[in-house]
């Protein structure tokens, strides 16, 4: 049974999401992902190809580090006046974490490949496998904060990886329906989100002070 | 309930941190558990209480040692953040412990 020490607890540690910021920022991120495999397809020369295929860890790090100043930003100016402000606890995590972490990645990461290897032809698997690996990722993301929002995200995400499994699309279209509707997935959980948040709280007219 | 083992359990729960086991302390020092830190209009919404009641129960944190106080200035706003001090920290887990081991003994009986 949970303490009523455990609620506050989780409470305080789901504030960053109270706002929906982070989702949607999550969700511009996956939808430039699926523009980006877009582009990827209509590039024909195989130079510019490759160049293009390099410049996929590039972008995640850019758009990772873009959307974090810009979530920071936004909170600065709709969440921090209205609620708030509540520092993340950033706790280190021990080396055997990181160890199982970059073991389970890579785990992960050679089931898909191998996957896609066994599976060259079939457009089924990949779609299916990924879908349920985010799908859990969210799942356990909701478990934790206890989010319901991101339960509904994770069904999402899941039954979108077994529809563009059967839809009879190219792999190409998949990779960028997969990120594109995922992505505003995210966006509408985040809007809806900040628009219920905005409508529930304001700006104090004094600020506060000790 | 034998006897000695009321007196044991009476014995435990006068032990408890009186500082951190007033509610509205309790939940303050919670909150800040949770966190690396928290400003005072996220405090005074969470907890529901009057600026001046809440100000008094962080002056007697801060006055324990428990809490921190820092007023910042975050771009032109002035703001005043609370954290807990590591001798926070750890009263806030021994009194957890204390009241899992009281629970536990009372279900026991």
């Amino acid at each position: 049974m949970k303490s009523e020490i455990d609620t506050v607890i989780q409470r305080t540690q789901r504030y960053w999401y109270v706002d929906g910021l982070g989702e949607i920022a999550v969700g511009v991120m996956l939808l430039i992902f699926g523009l980006y495999f877009g582009l990827l397809g209509l590039v024909q020369n195989p130079t510019l190809q490759m160049v293009v295929a390099l410049g996929q860890p590039v972008l995640f790090l850019l758009l990772w580090w873009l959307g974090g100043k810009a979530v920071r930003r936004l909170k600065e100016r709709l969440t921090y006046p209205r609620t708030g402000y509540v520092a993340l606890q950033r706790k280190k995590k021990p080396l055997s974490r990181l160890i199982i972490a970059a073991i389970t990645a890579g785990a992960v990461g050679g089931l898909v490949g191998l996957l896609q290897a066994l599976s060259s032809g079939s457009q089924v698997i990949i779609p299916v496998v990924v879908s349920l690996l985010l799908a859990l990722s969210v799942a356990i993301i909701a478990r934790r904060f206890g989010l319901l929002r991101f339960y509904l995200l994770a069904v999402y995400t899941a039954l979108l990886g077994v529809l563009l499994a059967v839809l009879p699309i190219s792999e190409d279209q998949q990779n960028i329906f997969i990120f594109a509707l995922f992505g505003l997935g995210w966006i509408v959980s985040g809007a809806v989100t900040l628009a219920r948040y905005l409508a529930s709280t304001q700006l104090p007219s004094e600020d506060g002070g000790l | 309930m034998k006897p000695e083992t009321g007196a044991a359990n009476l014995q435990s729960i006068s032990g408890v941190d009186r500082l951190i086991h007033e509610p509205a302390r309790l939940m303050i020092v919670t909150i800040l558990y949770a966190s690396a830190g928290a400003d005072f209009l996220y405090l005074l919404r969470e907890t529901g209480l009057t600026k001046g009641n809440l100000s008094a129960h962080l002056g007697k944190l801060e006055e324990a040692g428990y809490v921190k106080i820092e007023k910042i200035f975050r771009g032109k706003i002035p703001q005043t953040l609370l954290s807990l001090t590591p001798e926070g920290r750890a009263a806030f887990e021994n009194y957890r412990e204390q009241l899992k081991q009281i629970v536990q003994s009372i279900s026991k009986e």
